[in-house]
């Protein structure tokens, strides 16, 4: 045991000193009653084949800015995080598994780069990952990339962005499976660039992504994610900006309350929200008599193009002002039907129904059966025969690259198959992969 | 010796008893909890894998009856497309009549079958079950859909949970068939009045400490019957200035248990109105006897006979308010205490997130009452004098009126906290009568449903 403390009393000393590498060795508050093992290559410290348990802090604990590596490790049941990331410090943690700590599985609080990989976060007493630069610290640009990781039954957030208003964090949460977390699957506040991009977010306590009321407005780029039977909504911006793309081409179904929300009633600096809410497919949220395809309450700007909303438990869309939309596609939802295909022949009254009691459909929406692939199995790719096929906005910018089932026009598809993000049917939700279990 | 063989063949009656009722598969306790560490190891895994699965396995392997197990093997069993696979393990776990999971689950297999009839009952007993399973209403209001049926409520009725206001508690009591509901409430408060007797004339107060255990359990879904056991602590104050005695009894002790039966005559949406009989029955000791510094005073535990109160209960929900309301009268076969009139109407309004207010008016007309007491006073150095004191207390027929304000706190899980105070606005006209100051009420409440 004793060994064990000296060997990683060297090495935090070592990394805060900036030594070279050979002699470098790593912070810990390491107790463990196995020696970590450690090798030096390409001036990169790695860390494999660890196993971290029952310390009174942290698992481990990362300072200063030497490039390290923490590989297939077992960080579990520490009194602090499992790996504690702080001091401009550059880490891959990779193949882990990072389990019921005593707070965050993995706690970030002030990295150059941090890269999470292919990890197993589970079972931690707060969140899964844990962002939350403070203004005390020095300034610069943390860059923070959480790809192919399993986060799931974390207490709080499978993972979270809470920095002080003048932090500043790029988030890339790319292709991981955030579930059964207590609260959110992804949340993020102030000067985080969020780009959330194929993950599957499900089963979360409350919403699926949530961009919470802050000074500098997040910016999002939220697209081609699968979120879907969380308790909330399945995205909620109550501040943010659009980044580079904004909210595209998402499958959002079976959500407890609405799909998309903007803003919040009362919240003052909901004015600043400005975002874009492009060919995402949307279906069957809500619940307890609530539940809107997509809805704002803001006095802030959300553009609402090219979405299939279908099967809505309240409403298709609801907007301060019945103003915003345009281009997409709504069927079925709250409690009137229009099955005939034709846009024409629909009720004003059916009409209002899908628009939250607003009177006049937006430029080019449509009220028809999308004609979803097999809906009951949660597959929402497009029959050959849909309406919602090169029926989207007519500009450049919205063209899609024709992937079928689309005619092979340039005009794109309204829904998630449609449009320059466009996903694949291959793609598409299965209900082996999506049911939520 | 005799006592001795008696006593073990009793015991191996009851063993063979328990041998018999006992099923041939019903796991050992050990086994359960070896069960729930391979529970846990799943869970560890939730990546709907054949290791996660087998781990499961394992788990019902040991303890057959485990129902969360079922229910996660289930799950992973329906993510591989074995759905006959998991529909028989949904059923294993729907057994249990609290679970509403793996009605939810059967239910999302029949929508993905497309047999939403079978779906949407499944998902109707989930919302059954679990009335705020907002995942399930989500379900149901899809399948409902396709069923053409476009303008269903998915929400159950009103929630009959709700509205049990402190003190009026007989109206809310109609439970679902084979529901229970257990409370659990203590009460403090101090009986006053004057005494007038052979000694002198004094001031005499109890302190009263009741704790009430509530059982009911709904027959059927109109019928609902409780038993009620009560537990006193009482305490007098008796101060005889001219004795220079200053005395504390005190005796504590079961009291009456209640027996309710309530039956629901009528029912439209919004309104109830049930008829209810409450027996009460003398389990408490009427001759408790309490001593202190030189004195023994009688301080009943019981009402000394049984007490028939035949009555009538309604609820009607107007707009955010629920109004309960109910008349009765009691029966007193003690030959002490006077027959009683109680109406008592409680107006319930939510106020914000799972917090409710109650205001109660709460009459009482007691008829005449003629209470024996009894003092033994020790005097003198030893041998000590006993003098004994035989006093009849008499209370002339009169009414008393309660204020009662109460607060509701509904927590996870089926529990409800409440506080209450009830305050006596208008009291008997006879001074000499014993009646409560203000009864101060802290309940906790478990709804099994």
């Amino acid at each position: 045991m004793y060994k064990l403390c000296l060997y990683i009393s060297f090495i935090l000393i070592g990394i805060a000193a900036g030594f070279h590498p050979e002699t470098a060795i790593f912070p810990t508050d390491c107790m463990a009653e196995e020696d970590i093992q450690s090798k030096i290559e390409h001036n990169v410290i790695i860390i494999e084949d660890n196993e971290l348990y029952q310390n009174n802090l942290a698992g481990i604990r990362i300072r200063g800015s030497l490039p390290l590596t923490i590989k297939t490790c077992k960080i579990y049941s520490n009194g602090g995080a499992g790996i504690a990331i702080t001091r401009q410090a550059q880490v891959m943690v990779t193949r882990c598994n990072v389990f019921r700590n005593e707070k965050a599985g993995i706690n970030i609080d002030d990295a150059i780069r941090a890269t999470i990989e292919n990890c197993r976060i589970y079972k931690n007493r707060t969140a899964g990952i844990d962002i939350c630069r403070t203004k005390e610290k020095e300034q610069h640009i943390s860059e923070i990339n959480i790809a192919n990781n399993k986060i799931y039954i974390n207490n709080q957030a499978g993972v979270r962005s809470m920095l002080q208003s003048d932090g500043e964090v790029d988030l890339a949460i790319t292709w991981n499976d955030i579930y059964k977390n207590k609260k959110a699957g992804v949340r993020v506040k102030n000067n985080t660039r969020l780009v959330a991009s194929g993950n599957q977010i499900y089963d979360n306590g409350t919403v699926g992504i949530i961009s919470l009321e802050s000074a500098i407005p997040p910016k999002l780029d939220i697209y081609q994610n699968k979120l879907s039977f969380n308790g909330g909504p399945g995205i909620h911006v109550i501040n943010g900006i659009t980044g580079r793309i904004g909210i595209r081409n998402n499958w959002i179904f079976n959500n407890q309350r609405s799909g998309i929300v903007c803003g919040l009633w009362s919240n003052p600096t909901s004015e600043l929200l400005n975002v874009e809410i492009i060919n995402n497919t949307i279906v069957s949220n809500g619940s307890d008599d609530q539940g809107a395809g997509i809805r704002n309450d803001s006095d802030g700007k959300a553009g609402i193009t090219n979405n299939i909303i279908a099967y809505n438990f309240a409403t298709g869309i609801k907007t301060k002002g019945c103003r915003g939309y345009s281009y997409n596609l709504l069927y079925a939802n709250g409690d009137a039907v229009i099955c005939c295909g034709d846009s024409a022949s629909a009720s004003n009254s059916f009409e209002r129904e899908q628009f939250a009691g607003c009177s006049g459909k937006g430029k080019g929406d449509l009220i028809c059966d999308p004609l979803f692939v097999d809906p009951d199995n949660y597959n929402f790719c497009l029959q050959n025969e849909s309406p919602a096929i090169d029926s989207g906005k007519n500009v450049r910018i919205f063209d899609d690259t024709s992937f079928p089932p689309s005619r092979g026009k340039n005009r794109n598809d309204i829904g998630a198959t449609g449009g320059p993000y466009a996903v694949k049917r291959s793609q598409g939700t299965t209900s082996a992969s999506l049911s939520g279990t | 010796m005799a006592l001795l063989i008696n006593l073990k063949k009793n015991l191996l009656i009851v063993l063979v008893i328990i041998a018999w009722l006992v099923p041939g598969n019903m796991a050992r306790a050990d086994d359960c909890d070896e069960a729930r560490r391979w529970f846990s190891k799943g869970l560890d895994l939730l990546d709907d894998s054949k290791r996660e699965a087998s781990c499961y396995q394992k788990a019902i392997e040991l303890c057959p009856d485990f129902f969360e197990a079922h229910n996660r093997l289930g799950e992973v069993y329906k993510s591989w497309g074995e759905y006959d696979l998991a529909i028989k393990e949904f059923e294993q776990a729907g057994e249990n009549p609290l679970f509403a999971e793996p009605h939810n689950n059967l239910g999302e297999i029949y929508r993905m079958q497309g047999e939403y009839d079978l779906a949407a009952e499944e998902f109707k007993e989930a919302i059954r079950i679990k009335p705020d399973f907002r995942e399930a209403q989500n379900q149901l209001k899809y399948v409902n859909k396709k069923l053409g049926k476009y303008d269903s409520m998915v929400r159950m009725p009103q929630r009959e949970r709700i509205p049990i206001s402190v003190f009026t508690r007989i109206p809310g009591m109609t439970l679902p068939k084979g529901k229970f509901l257990v409370d659990f409430q203590y009460e403090y408060f101090e009986q006053k009045g004057n005494l007038k007797g052979d000694v002198a004339p004094y001031l005499t107060k109890v302190d009263v400490h009741k704790w009430i255990l509530g059982i009911r359990y709904g027959l059927s879904s109109n019928f609902t019957v409780g038993l009620i056991p009560k537990y006193f602590l009482k305490k007098a104050e008796i101060d005889i200035e001219h004795l220079n005695m200053d005395a504390e009894p005190q005796v504590d002790g079961f009291g009456d248990t209640v027996l309710l039966t309530k039956y629901r005559l009528w029912k439209t949406g919004k309104t109830n109105i049930s008829a209810f009989h409450i027996l009460s029955i003398p389990t408490g000791d009427d001759e408790a006897t309490g001593k202190s510094h030189g004195i023994e005073r009688r301080i009943p535990l019981s009402s000394g006979g049984f007490d028939f109160t035949p009555g009538i209960a309604t609820t009607t929900v107007k707009g955010p308010f629920t109004i309960q309301s109910n008349v009765s009268y009691t029966i007193r076969t003690g030959g002490q205490l006077g027959d009683q009139f109680n109406y008592n109407f409680a107006l319930v309004l939510p106020l914000f997130y799972n917090f409710i207010s109650s205001m109660e008016l709460n009459y009482r007309w007691q008829d005449n009452s003629s209470m024996r007491q009894e003092y033994q006073i020790k005097l003198g150095r030893p041998p000590e004098e006993r003098e004994t004191y035989k006093v009849t207390v008499s209370e002339e027929a009169g009414h008393t009126l309660f204020l009662s304000p109460g607060l509701h706190v509904f927590l996870t899980k089926g529990f409800k906290v409440e506080l209450g105070a009830k305050i006596p606005i208008i009291k008997q006209d006879d001074k000499d009568a014993l009646v409560e100051d203000t009864i101060f009420h802290v309940g906790l409440m478990k709804y099994f449903f």
